[in-house]
């Protein structure tokens, strides 16, 4: 055996021919020199940042721990990860804030959540690193001329339709209202006048599922909440035509819909379509992973489309996921550290949620270990059409939160006060006309904002 | 001596130690409720009464305020009457006595959020339990979401199965205070059940029953957690109620002092009631006279 000794070349020597005392010896200053090298070296560097993770699936916190602990070998900085459900997002962050322990790198889904951390002052500009890629529609929005966040997935609504029974029944994807109407009741099984089988699905609670999800059909038409001045104009001429519209084909999918639609959130959009409880539904890139998991016969059964309007316009609504740095002491090592992490690991994080963390940043599209991802490679044409979506002209990509003439706080506070949703459950369960709900919700959009 | 005063430093010690704990931050969102806020760490911007104006204006705070008390009062009627009942039940002997007050209290040791998704479950209009058993006989699945009526009702039906459990254990505690030689007596005197019941038993309760309906009534009115979870205050607002407007005023609107003026109001409303109650329903015996 030959060992190389520093000073002294190889030496030839066996092991069976070192002394014992030599052996610990050397095996005690072996090990005590891996247990004080990383010591050290975060000795040397003395930071500590702390990440608030709100991607809680194992293999986005595995992909995230593994970047930080290479991260902290390579450059001494330890990086304390702490995952919770981004609902809770803004909360968190302002309790450790005024802990005096604010984290240092969040990610966050929601424009309210960015907008109230910027204008409270607490957030750090990313806008050079933004800038340093080209970015799909509405993805890497500004506010006060900055981008605040760096975007990593867009959670594009689209539209779940069931290709087997598509064949089934000789139907095609709907390019209208009526069309996407006559496929939604040619796919409903009644049983005993119940709806057992639902030629769709819509959420209607009053919830961030329903502002996230139910409106592309309205945006689709064309209908604006606000006008280039934040006036409200939802109840003004053709807007109310368009929404009232909206809201006479919402009720003739309703009767399509499976019953407890006031319950229904993230989960239940997915598991109804997931469990043949429902023939279409909406929702991101998720959808294909839960197909994957749980009924893989159905993971090659489902095609997608985007949201039509009355005739023949498209949209889909959206929302976005991005990391957000924190005005602290450390500020500067987090954004080395969000550097060096979207640099090195955005595609391993990217890939942890394969479907779902859609890429925004469009230079991924290319890139060649992203697409040889067995999934990626498998759902190809589904991950192209959703890249058709944001990358050309004929689909309007936008959001109740993102209503208006630019990003702003008033629709992300008509989001969160549920006010479009509410407008739904008037005319459904409320039955109420079209204009005097369209007219409530524009009514009630004008108090708060 | 020495024993009097550790005696008054341990009351004095708890009275600060409650004094942060509950004094804080109920000051703090009372000072909260005068003030415009978006934020827990943006600027505070004083408004005076303004958030209690348009608190008292807004008809969803009396809606709320109504379902409020509709769903407090109809549970805590429910509780008491089952609660008494099954007590009387087991008061009695029989065999298996003891494994069936054990089972009877069973629910009361389930968290909400356990009872929450066990009734959710049972309840899905798609999947659910129910659904099955009424599929069975040829009956439909109501959609118990999309309806006032039945939202509430599934809201009290959960609260009766958690809660029933305390009121039974409280009034069984209550019945084996009532000396046995009352209900003799009153037989001698040819009292039947139903006059025993109402002349020995629910007298010998009456300190019990208003302990427990003052607890109950405190709780379920306050009750934040078993409604959030069961319907978010819908279908149409028809089950919120004032600390779930206060959440969603504070935490989904941003608007933490118009949240902070519900939840002081709700508290205001809710310490009236306890103190005109505890005038008419006064606990200590020394003040009913007896």
């Amino acid at each position: 055996m030959s060992i190389y000794i520093p000073g002294r070349g190889n030496m030839a020597a066996s092991l069976s021919g070192m002394t014992r005392r030599n052996f610990l010896i050397s095996t005690a200053a072996i090990g005590a020199a891996s247990v004080a090298a990383p010591a050290v070296v975060r000795a040397q560097s003395g930071v500590t940042l702390r990440f608030l993770n709100t991607e809680t699936s194992v293999a986005s916190q595995t992909a995230l721990k593994n970047a930080c602990d290479e991260y902290e070998s390579k450059f001494g900085v330890k990086i304390i990860i702490d995952s919770s459900p981004i609902s809770g997002t803004m909360e968190k962050a302002m309790a450790a804030i005024n802990a005096g322990q604010s984290y240092d790198i969040v990610t966050s889904g929601f424009i309210a959540v960015v907008l109230e951390l910027v204008d409270a002052g607490v957030l750090i500009p990313l806008t050079d690193m933004v800038k340093k890629y080209d970015w799909g529609k509405g993805a890497a929005w500004e506010y006060e001329g900055e981008n605040w966040y760096y975007p990593f997935d867009y959670n594009l609504v689209v539209n779940y339709y069931r290709k087997d029974l598509y064949a089934q029944k000789g139907l095609k994807i709907p390019e209208s209202w009526d069309e996407f109407v006559e496929n939604c009741q040619a796919l409903t099984v009644l049983d005993g006048g119940n709806v057992d089988v639902g030629g769709c699905v819509i959420p209607l609670a009053s919830d961030s599922s329903t502002n996230w999800a139910s409106f592309g059909n309205m945006f689709a038409e064309g209908t604006q909440l606000f006008d280039g001045d934040w006036n409200v104009v939802l109840d003004q001429n053709e807007n109310a035509d368009r929404a009232a519209r909206f809201l006479d084909f919402y009720a003739e999918l309703y009767k399509t819909m499976p019953p407890g639609m006031n319950a229904v959130g993230y989960a239940q959009l997915m598991s109804l379509f997931a469990t043949g409880k429902a023939a279409h539904t909406l929702y991101s890139g998720r959808l294909v992973e839960t197909l994957e998991a749980t009924n893989p016969e159905l993971a090659d059964q489902y095609g997608i489309f985007a949201s039509p309007g009355s005739t023949g316009q498209k949209a889909l609504s959206y929302a976005f996921d991005g990391f957000l740095v924190f005005k602290t002491k450390q500020s500067e090592e987090a954004v080395k550290f969000l550097q060096w992490f979207v640099d090195e690991h955005y595609v391993d994080w990217l890939l942890s949620a394969w479907m779902n963390n859609h890429p925004s940043r469009m230079d991924i599209y290319e890139d060649e270990r992203w697409k040889s991802h067995p999934m990626i490679k498998k759902h190809w044409e589904t991950m192209m059409q959703m890249k058709s979506f944001i990358d050309g002209d004929g689909v309007t990509i936008t959001s109740v939160d993102t209503s208006g003439p630019s990003i702003d706080v008033r629709p992300c506070n008509v989001f969160n006060a549920n006010i479009l949703p509410e407008m739904l459950q008037q005319k459904v369960l409320g039955n109420r006309s079209s204009a005097d709900c369209v007219a409530a919700a524009a009514q009630r959009i004008r108090s708060i904002i | 001596m020495v024993q009097d005063w550790r005696i008054v430093a341990l009351f004095i010690g708890s009275i600060v130690l409650l004094g942060v704990i509950i004094g804080g931050p109920l000051i703090y969102a009372i000072m909260l409720s005068f003030y415009s806020a978006k934020s827990f760490i943006g600027e505070l911007q004083w408004v005076g009464l303004k958030n209690y104006t348009s608190a008292l204006q807004d008809p969803l705070f009396w809606l709320s305020f109504t379902n409020g008390l509709i769903i407090a009062i109809s549970a805590i009627v429910l509780q008491v009457v089952l609660g008494v009942g099954i007590a009387m039940v087991l008061n009695k002997r029989f065999l298996g006595q003891t494994v069936v007050r054990a089972i009877a209290i069973l629910p009361y040791f389930l968290p909400t959020v356990v009872a929450c998704l066990i009734a959710q479950w049972m309840l899905d209009p798609n999947y659910g339990l129910l659904k099955s058993i009424l599929a069975s006989i040829g009956a439909g699945m109501p959609d118990w979401s999309s309806h006032a009526f039945t939202a509430r009702g599934t809201i009290v039906l959960v609260s009766v199965w958690l809660w029933t459990p305390f009121v039974v254990t409280c009034v069984l505690a209550g019945l084996q205070t009532i000396p046995t030689q009352l209900y003799e007596a009153a037989r001698v005197d040819g009292a039947g059940a139903w006059r025993q019941f109402w002349h020995v038993t629910i007298p010998g309760l009456r300190s019990v029953l208003i302990v427990v309906i003052l607890l109950r009534g405190i709780w379920m009115f306050n009750k934040f957690d078993l409604i959030w979870l069961l319907t978010k205050g819908g279908p149409l607002n028809q089950t919120e109620t004032l600390p779930t407007l206060a959440y969603r005023k504070s935490f989904l609107e941003f608007n933490l002092g118009g949240g902070a003026a519900v939840a002081t109001i709700s508290f205001l409303i809710l310490a009236g009631v306890i103190l005109v109650y505890l005038r008419l329903f006064p606990i200590d015996d020394a003040k009913q006279g007896r």
